[in-house]
């Protein structure tokens, strides 16, 4: 039983991890809240199901039947990129509309943290209001057992989400340290005077966070809703673990947002396991108090700066 | 020139004078068919996690408030129905409630939906003596609560027992888990089920449960599927239901699932696809193929309308407002005598079925078994008649 309650927390949290990158990568740039990660998240994986709705409106078979038919192949590489991509620009959008204005005044975080909360009610009453209150489904294939590996059950759609999330932190990963951009992203993060000093735009690196940040928040919106559902409210839990899992994985770095997800899905779901699964949250939280209280730095032992909230 | 500034100044009081005396009488003629309404109040969740059901008991709502309309109102006053929004949070209900009541000053609301906001508003409504009518809260907490409350839809000891009969006897199964929403819906079935399911000398082996909203429940089926039932029981709502339903059989387990009323909903179906075949689960009976002319009647406006079949919902909140305005109509806007009037109302025709309200208020209504077989709701065993009242 404990194999396949480790995978339980493991799927969930390769999830949280992948919010919590997106959340992290922004949050080291700008650093404040960006709370309405969590919409841009849902935004993903709306973005790919009208991809698909339109698609599969032209005859075919309903979207909530629809198998990993060759045929469709391309629609949903469309559909997914569309949802990734869209993810994305609209991270720029909120960024460009909201926060460069704010910015320009020299706001201080907590009307930024505020605005954030404003766009993330906006666009989720967008959604609901466009799309309808009632959940949505995206299906890769019908309902079967899944497979039977080391004592633990494990679906199709499970191994994906296992192989793209830890492709994507991988790829995340040696792209901040080895590409240039990367290396700029990282130096606005560490200091972003010293970072203009010698040439680095800040500008252009906060646009390629919101960017990148929120084409991953896309990707887990995506994920998610091959394994579940969609629906409007479905950002609210995901940018809540995504923000306690980049705290005590270190706020601020990326193998600590990885870890944080990790740790934090497999915590939960041992408590389930163990207590109750009326304690999931309660353990989430729990854990967050004691790594603020004994470890505030987090898994990575990231120092905590005074410009923090 | 100082007569002029006189004059100018007179002129100038005057016009106020004036004005203010014609404001007043546009008031006051603004006012006159205002009196003339009754208002009603509804809270339902139209916003939120369960907008769904509180956009389908509006759509109830307004088909019953149109007709009435268009036959001239109550005694010749229309019907205003004043909706807020309680997005299934019992805080939110209360404050909806108290504005209706505090601001709108109503005598009769409809709501809620969720029980857990049902059994909050309840006693603000009782303090206040405003008559609450729910068309959708099923806890038998709300059982002879009060004289100022009434449903139509039945307590789930009705619907939990006739499950617990059905699986120990023609299922012939005798270990079951269950897996509950943790509110005050959840925790209702979970415990008739269970009464009634020992009472039968079978055996519940576990029992799990799951925050409203959940889309995990991996953890929980195989805590389940280590004691490994027969059946396993899942009360709640449909959206978790489907994804409950998928993942049981995503791990491997092969034990009947059992549902409640919300099983039998389309949207569960697209979710959780083939793994729904075969389950079985109890809801108060709604069959308007089958049924009186209301019922009939009642579906043909509603398809007329909106282009869709109404479910149990629309019609339960139709009825509700029916059964309201037609009390209103014998006994006028004094909950006291409201109250009085429709707790002896006996074999009411309503579009979601005969209705009684019998000991403490309590409204009786049949209860059927059902079954999924090729994507479609069919009764069970396949082939029975509709109605099992058991």
């Amino acid at each position: 039983m404990i194999e396949q309650v480790l995978a339980n927390g493991l799927i969930v949290g390769t999830i949280y991890a992948l919010t919590a990158l997106g959340f992290t990568i922004i949050y080291r740039t700008v650093r404040f809240f960006h709370f309405a990660h969590g919409v841009v998240y849902a935004c993903g994986a709306y973005f790919a199901y009208s991809v698909l709705r339109i698609a599969y409106s032209g005859g075919g078979p309903p979207l909530h039947e629809a198998t990993a038919d060759l045929r469709y192949a391309t629609t949903w590489v469309v559909a997914i990129f569309a949802g990734v991509i869209g993810a994305g620009v609209l991270g720029v959008v909120i960024d460009r509309l909201v926060y460069k204005p704010l910015r320009k005044r020299k706001a201080p975080n907590l009307v930024f943290l505020l605005a954030s909360f404003g766009v993330f009610i906006f666009i989720q009453n967008l959604l609901q209001l466009i799309f309808g209150a009632q959940i949505l489904t995206i299906r890769a294939g019908p309902v079967k057992e899944g497979h039977h590996f080391l004592g633990a059950v494990i679906t199709d759609v499970q191994i994906l989400i296992l192989v793209v999330s830890s492709l994507l932190s991988v790829a995340l990963w040696v792209f901040m340290q080895k590409a240039k951009l990367g290396k700029a992203m990282r130096a606005v993060a560490d200091d972003r005077l010293a970072a203009s000093v010698v040439g680095i735009n800040p500008e252009r690196i906060i646009l390629a966070a919101f960017a990148i940040g929120s084409a991953l928040a896309g990707a887990a919106g995506i994920l998610i809703s091959l394994e579940t559902n969609i629906e409007p409210t479905m950002g609210m839990n995901a940018i809540l673990k995504g923000i306690i899992a980049s705290i005590i994985g270190g706020i601020g770095s990326i193998p600590g947002a990885m870890f944080g997800g990790l740790f934090l899905g497999i915590a939960e779901n041992l408590g389930i396991w163990k207590i109750s699964a009326g304690w999931k949250d309660c353990i989430a939280f729990v854990i967050l108090i004691a790594f603020l209280l004994l470890r505030p730095g987090g898994i990575m032992g990231i120092k905590t700066e005074k410009e923090q909230l | 020139m100082k007569r002029l500034r006189y004059v100018t100044i007179g002129s100038v009081v005057i016009a106020i004078v004036l004005s203010f005396l014609t404001a007043a009488l546009l008031g006051c003629s603004r006012k006159t068919p205002e009196a003339k309404e009754i208002k009603i109040g509804a809270v339902l969740p139209l916003t939120g996690e369960i907008a769904e059901y509180g956009k389908r008991c509006k759509a109830g709502i307004d088909i019953a408030i149109d007709e009435l309309n268009k036959g001239g109102g109550i005694k010749g006053q229309a019907l205003k129905i004043l909706y807020e929004d309680s997005r299934g949070n019992p805080q939110e209900g209360v404050n909806a409630l108290q504005k209706l009541i505090k601001v709108d000053g109503v005598r009769v609301v409809v709501g809620a939906v969720a029980s857990s906001v049902t059994l909050a508003m309840e006693p603000i409504a009782t303090k206040n003596k405003v008559i609450l009518f729910s068309p959708a809260s099923s806890s038998p907490k709300l059982t002879g609560i009060s004289k100022y409350f009434f449903r139509t839809w039945p307590s789930d000891v009705l619907e939990a027992r006739a499950l617990a009969n059905c699986v120990y006897s023609e299922l012939g199964l005798k270990n079951v888990g269950t897996l509950y929403v943790n509110n005050d819906y959840g925790l209702g079935l979970n415990d008739e089920f269970t009464k009634r399911f020992n009472e039968l000398s079978g055996r519940v082996s576990v029992v799990e449960t799951y925050e409203q909203g959940a889309t995990d429940f991996r953890t929980q089926i195989t805590k389940i599927k280590a004691k490994d039932p027969n059946a396993i029981y899942l009360a709640g709502y449909h959206r978790e239901m489907a994804v409950a339903t998928k993942q049981i059989r995503e791990l491997g387990i092969d034990a009947q699932i059992l549902g409640d009323a919300d099983y039998g909903v389309q949207e569960l179906l697209e979710i959780a696809g083939v793994a729904a075949e075969g389950a079985i689960y109890s809801i108060p009976e709604y069959e308007p193929a089958n049924g009186s002319v209301v019922m009939k009647q009642f579906a043909e406006v509603f398809r007329a309308k909106y282009g869709s079949s109404p479910s149990i919902f629309e019609a339960n909140a139709y009825d509700a407002v029916k059964i309201l305005a037609q009390a209103i109509a014998g006994v006028g806007l004094d909950p006291e005598r409201i109250s009085t009037y429709i707790s002896s109302l006996k074999n009411y025709a309503g579009a979601s079925g005969d209705i009684s309200f019998g000991i403490k208020g309590e409204v009786t209504k049949p209860v059927s078994i059902k079954t999924v077989k090729n994507g479609k709701f069919i009764p069970f065993p396949v082939g029975s008649p509709n109605s099992v009242n058991r």
